[in-house]
């Protein structure tokens, strides 16, 4: 086994004309925690979800925990078989912007669907299991509320719980608190920053600057499809190199 | 028009046998057309371009004429064939004829139903099951298709609305539901009485209807008090 989670090598991917990503190459080790930071439309989001194949790329090559997921052999992308995309996938959970949970669910029946009916472990024990991750991001009694009866930030805690729930190598975060109001990001981030804490390996793609700043222990900045600057987060913060590191800063801090 | 109890009591009979069929006929043709109308829904949106040409020309076909048109066919038209090409079992008696007919007519008004309520779902529901590791079935089933269902039934309540009227047109091919036995008394008795029991009946069974849909939608309301 790699010391690597996440393996993305020169990563391509197109929108018909447009390049949303143009070679990008970023690696994740174990229990390492890496923010990618950029304004809108520079690929953040979409260098996020061609590591778990909500995107397919167009060149280059993704692995997860030392396992090829696609790779460009002569030029042509080749991915794995479907069932083995699925596998491989499944040691990599998301957090959307927009949550995205089963609306049809109950709190506890979203964080137990999936090892109970894809993973087939036993039910009780994800039942407890379950509990448990509720009682982590503080919503133990909202086991048996429907997502409907939820604020967005209790909305986007059992998000987490439900990602937790299936044993992930890794957490993918996709803009977490973007679509909360501001005086609630903050319960949200205290999760995230106690699952860091923790030493879950994490990609945290967000506009949240002082939160990337403090729970990374790297920090990569995209602009126009590609990872510009990378390092700490107190070189990136306190003395970015490049100009378009400079600028962005400026514009967002 | 003579509405006397006397009279109501003489046509009593008749006018229950025939209204007995026309909630037979809407009973089988919901219970075939319902589920029947799910395959030809996921068709018209599978990946696979055959499924799709397939389920959108019978919805197409199904839509596009007019079901007595549709009841001829398989009634005289089909009957006509079976005598011609020597094949007897296409041959079909009044009553299963009207269930087929009805039954293939409401799938195609409910696959599009379906079809318009699985393509509502937000996309993010289909992502979310993707990195939990669902299947495109599993997805489907487990998670897509349970939250359309507060989502279709208006429409299909509205549709077998429409049904409980359109059972009506068996009488065309001489079934007895209610309104040819309202018909036949009218005639027989130079009286438009039967006529009036008739709606009634049809306004009970619709009425009924309306009350039972209030309760489905409350009960499959509980989970989406607001969006999600």
């Amino acid at each position: 086994m790699t010391d690597y989670i996440v393996e993305l090598d020169r990563v391509h991917k197109r929108y018909g004309e447009v390049e949303a990503l143009r070679g990008v190459t970023l690696r994740v080790r174990r229990g390492e925690q890496v923010a990618i930071i950029g304004s809108s439309g520079s690929g953040k989001s979409t260098l996020l979800r061609c590591i778990n194949h909500l995107e397919s790329i167009d060149g280059g090559s993704v692995g997860i925990d030392g396992m090829i997921l696609a790779e460009t052999v002569a030029g042509r992308v080749r991915y794995r078989r479907e069932a083995e995309i699925r596998r491989l996938i499944m040691r990599t959970a998301m957090v959307f912007q927009h949550f995205n949970l089963f609306g049809h669910l109950t709190c506890l029946e979203n964080v137990t669907i999936a090892p109970i009916r894809i993973k087939r472990e036993n039910p009780a024990e994800v039942r407890d299991r379950a509990l448990e991750l509720l009682r982590l991001v503080g919503l133990s009694g909202k086991a048996n509320a429907y997502p409907g009866e939820l604020s967005g930030g209790q909305k986007q805690r059992v998000a987490i719980a439900r990602a937790l729930a299936i044993r992930p190598s890794i957490l993918l975060f996709d803009e977490p608190t973007s679509a909360l109001d501001p005086e609630i990001t903050g319960e949200v981030l205290k999760v995230i920053r106690q699952l860091a804490a923790q030493g879950h390996s994490m990609v945290l793609v967000t506009h949240e600057m002082g939160f990337a700043r403090e729970v990374a222990d790297r920090v990569a900045f995209m602009d126009d499809g590609m990872i510009v600057e990378e390092g700490r987060p107190a070189n990136i913060f306190g003395h970015p190199k490049s100009e378009r590191l400079r600028l962005f800063l400026q514009a967002v801090l | 028009m003579n509405l006397s109890r006397e009279y109501v009591l003489v046509l009593w009979p008749a006018l229950a046998r025939g209204a007995g069929q026309t909630l037979l006929i809407f009973l089988l043709t919901l219970i075939l057309s319902l589920p029947l109308g799910l395959p030809v829904a996921l068709g018209g949106i599978s990946r696979l371009w055959p499924l799709r040409i397939l389920s959108r020309v019978y919805v197409w076909l199904f839509r596009g004429t007019p079901l007595m048109l549709q009841l001829f066919f398989f009634y005289y038209g089909l009957g006509i064939m079976a005598g011609q090409y020597d094949l007897p079992f296409l041959r079909l008696d009044r009553f299963p004829a009207v269930i087929v007919t009805f039954s293939l007519n409401y799938a195609a008004y409910f696959a599009e139903i379906y079809r318009a309520g699985i393509q509502s779902i937000d996309s993010g529901q289909y992502e979310a099951a993707k990195t939990l590791g669902f299947t495109r079935t599993q997805t489907m089933f487990a998670i897509i298709i349970p939250q359309t269902l507060r989502r279709i039934i208006p429409p299909v309540c509205n549709e077998t609305i429409t049904l409980v009227k359109d059972t009506a047109l068996a009488t065309v091919i001489g079934v007895a539901e209610l309104l040819k036995a309202a018909r036949d008394a009218s005639n027989r008795d130079t009286n438009t009485a039967p006529y009036f029991l008739a709606a009634a009946g049809y306004l009970a069974i619709t009425f009924v209807l309306t009350l039972v849909y209030q309760k489905l939608e409350k009960r499959f309301g509980r989970h989406e008090r607001e969006a999600i």
